[in-house]
């Protein structure tokens, strides 16, 4: 579809961004009606539709419909979005095609956290129960954040952050961060062990209100955040120095690059776990649809972030119901060859 | 249309109401836990239970074919309920508790039971089920037969003068072995049975290096059939190059037992532990326990 479509764009000279866009915002609407329309329980759009303006429906449906589906859609738009935007401005900052948010470190120290809290939570008997819920979240977001600033501190020089040196910086420090997470599987017991593989794959399964209502809010900051650096994004496409040269503010557009990828992912990932591919996938398929400009790239990968995540989220809940599937078993199966096809599909296109 | 869904709304509003114990002769029982599951089916309601997680493997050939709610601790809402339960029977390790939560929330009843894996909590395990679906009497009955067998075996086991060091591993693969320390439910059988734990003093299920095991120097192995199987049966065990050093792999002294039965501390347990006792005090003539309705499905 999406072949056709760009040669047809850009032989009748419409920017295929006019095309490309408007057929995301479609998509993700469907996507979503998707996503609370199928799951374990067959629900139909009558009854979601009547869950919604108060009509007749039975009450456990409506509990369903209200506090398991929709939440869990809407967490599914927020952190697939959060993910692709992340990816595309690590990219962007990296000027590295295989850049994602895990290579500054941020799902790396939000898993060592949370597996931390796993292995060693219940011993913190100071916080209280009705906390208990978001303490591992909250451990997990602190974890990201704090070794994505211990990267970027590593990579300071005069001053300035070396990007070359984040990126060998970010690869030692996951490295430190995988035996972290390595020794505390050995330390746990069985029961955290297997949780701590659970987590490491990702799962929207704990979503609701509450989870939303902390990753909405920040996955809709980062987003705008990022766009609003579009620009500065495309500059440092032709070099740091150049983008200097045009009148950007280059050390500051980078760290808020890093902390606003570092805040979004790591919220994402405090609640949902690893996803991953979903941060390389979007934004690469976006590029390959609608070339690299950031404006546009950017909103692109959000809605095929989203997209990906409420789809292959759908076939977790369908697959193996009612158990569930870790999601980032299927974004990765599915994600990886899909991929890898287009990319084929692609290169072969241009070496005719 | 209207009146088959207020009359639902209606229903499901009477369940909430209801004390949380009183889960009067329920009828979609999804149990959760091997021990939970085989102790409704022993009770009689094993044509009720609509969905089971996967650590439920018994009796096998009635559990294979009813839908799996997926890992004990690793449940979902969305799943639990598409089953429809009226009662939702979850052993210590279910969770996460925020989905048993929601659940009970959205008026699906849940009877957890609070209780570590020990050969003490079966008979409370036992009367817990009894309760939660309407079959105290029986739930007794078999209390009593359980108590009588454990008593049994524990009379038996004291008069054994030996005590043979028995290695449990829940592993054997490429990437080396995987003994049970303490704490583990291995660990306990082990004791129960009458033998030392070779790898007491480790806290929970880990790696064993080789020259460990060989340092050790267990009188016996004991694995899971399961595991045996997997491996291809008793001989290829004992060739394996991990293990084939050992005088236990040598002398062809592997026990090996089915996992549900040995570790999930159900009704069957003081059968396990007495298997168990036999097959690493083979020369002391075990008498068998008297078979009850539990143990031969």
């Amino acid at each position: 579809m999406t072949e056709s479509t760009i040669a047809a764009a850009e032989d009748s000279a419409v920017s295929p961004v006019a095309v490309i866009l408007p057929l995301l915002v479609v998509g993700a609407i469907a996507a979503f009606l998707i996503s609370i329309s199928f799951g374990p329980i067959p629900i139909t759009l009558g009854e979601i539709i009547a869950a919604l303006t108060g009509g007749p429906v039975d009450a456990m449906l409506k509990d369903v419909i209200l506090d398991l589906r929709i939440p869990r859609s809407l967490m599914g738009l927020g952190v697939g979005a959060v993910l692709a935007v992340g990816g595309t401005a690590m990219q962007g900052l990296f000027r590295n095609p295989l850049a994602d948010p895990t290579l500054i470190g941020v799902s790396g120290g939000a898993a060592l956290a949370a597996a931390s809290f796993i292995v060693f939570g219940a011993s913190l008997t100071f916080i209280p129960d009705s906390l208990r819920l978001y303490a591992m979240p909250f451990a997990a977001f602190i974890g990201g954040m704090v070794v994505v600033l211990v990267i970027q501190r590593l990579a300071q020089r005069d001053g300035r952050t070396d990007i070359a040196t984040m990126l060998l910086a970010g690869i030692a420090v996951n490295a430190v961060v995988m035996a972290g997470i390595g020794l505390l599987t050995f330390i746990g017991n069985d029961a955290q062990l297997r949780t701590i593989n659970f987590w490491m794959l990702g799962s929207l399964g704990g979503s609701g209100w509450g989870p939303f209502s902390a990753v909405g809010p920040v996955a809709l900051v980062v987003v705008l955040a990022c766009l609003s650096l579009a620009r500065v994004l495309d500059g440092m496409m032709l070099g740091e120095r150049e983008a200097q040269t045009l009148g950007f503010n280059v050390e500051a557009a980078k760290k808020l690059l890093i902390v606003a990828v570092a805040a979004g992912v790591g919220t994402a990932v405090a609640f949902c776990g690893v996803i991953v591919f979903v941060g390389i996938v979007a934004p690469h398929m976006i590029r390959l649809a609608i070339g690299p400009a950031h404006r546009a790239l950017l909103i692109g990968a959000a809605l095929l972030g989203g997209i990906l995540i409420l789809l292959a989220d759908t076939l977790c809940r369908l697959i193996v119901a009612p158990a569930e599937l870790p999601i980032g078993i299927v974004t990765s199966l599915l994600g990886a060859p899909f991929f890898l096809a287009l990319l084929l599909g692609r290169s072969r296109g241009l070496g005719a | 249309m209207m009146h088959r869904r207020s009359f639902l709304a209606a229903s499901a509003a009477l369940i909430v109401a209801r004390p949380a114990r009183a889960f009067a002769a329920p009828q979609r029982i999804v149990a959760i836990g091997g021990a939970m599951t085989e102790i409704v089916f022993a009770l009689g309601e094993g044509t009720k239970v609509v969905a089971v997680d996967t650590t439920s493997l018994y009796p096998w050939r009635a559990v294979a074919p009813l839908p799996k709610v997926g890992y004990l601790r690793q449940l979902s809402v969305e799943g639990i309920l598409s089953t429809k339960p009226d009662l939702i029977l979850a052993d210590v390790d279910a969770g996460p508790k925020d989905v048993l939560d929601q659940l009970q929330s959205m008026g699906a009843p849940v009877a957890h039971f609070h209780a570590a894996h020990t050969v003490e909590s079966v008979a409370p395990k036992i009367r817990f089920v009894g309760e939660a679906i309407g079959h105290k009497a029986e739930a007794e009955t078999m209390v009593e037969g359980y108590s009588t067998d454990l008593k049994a075996i524990e009379t038996t086991v004291a008069g054994l003068t030996q005590k043979p060091k028995v290695l449990f591993l829940i592993a054997v693969g490429p990437s080396g072995l995987r003994g049970a320390g303490d704490g583990t439910a291995a660990g306990e059988m082990i004791g129960r049975a009458g033998g030392t734990n070779s790898f007491a003093g480790v806290e929970g299920y880990k790696p064993v290096s080789p020259e460990a095991s060989l340092a050790a120097n267990p009188d016996y192995l004991l694995m899971m059939k399961q595991t045996v199987d997997e491996i291809g049966g008793i001989n290829a065990v004992a060739m394996l190059p991990a293990l084939a050093k050992l005088s236990a792999a040598k002398e062809k002294q592997i026990v090996a037992l089915d996992g549900n039965y040995m570790l999930n501390f159900g009704p069957r347990t003081a059968h396990a532990i007495r298997d168990l006792a036999a097959a690493i005090h083979p020369d002391a003539n075990l008498p068998a326990l008297p078979e009850r309705p539990w143990t031969t499905t």
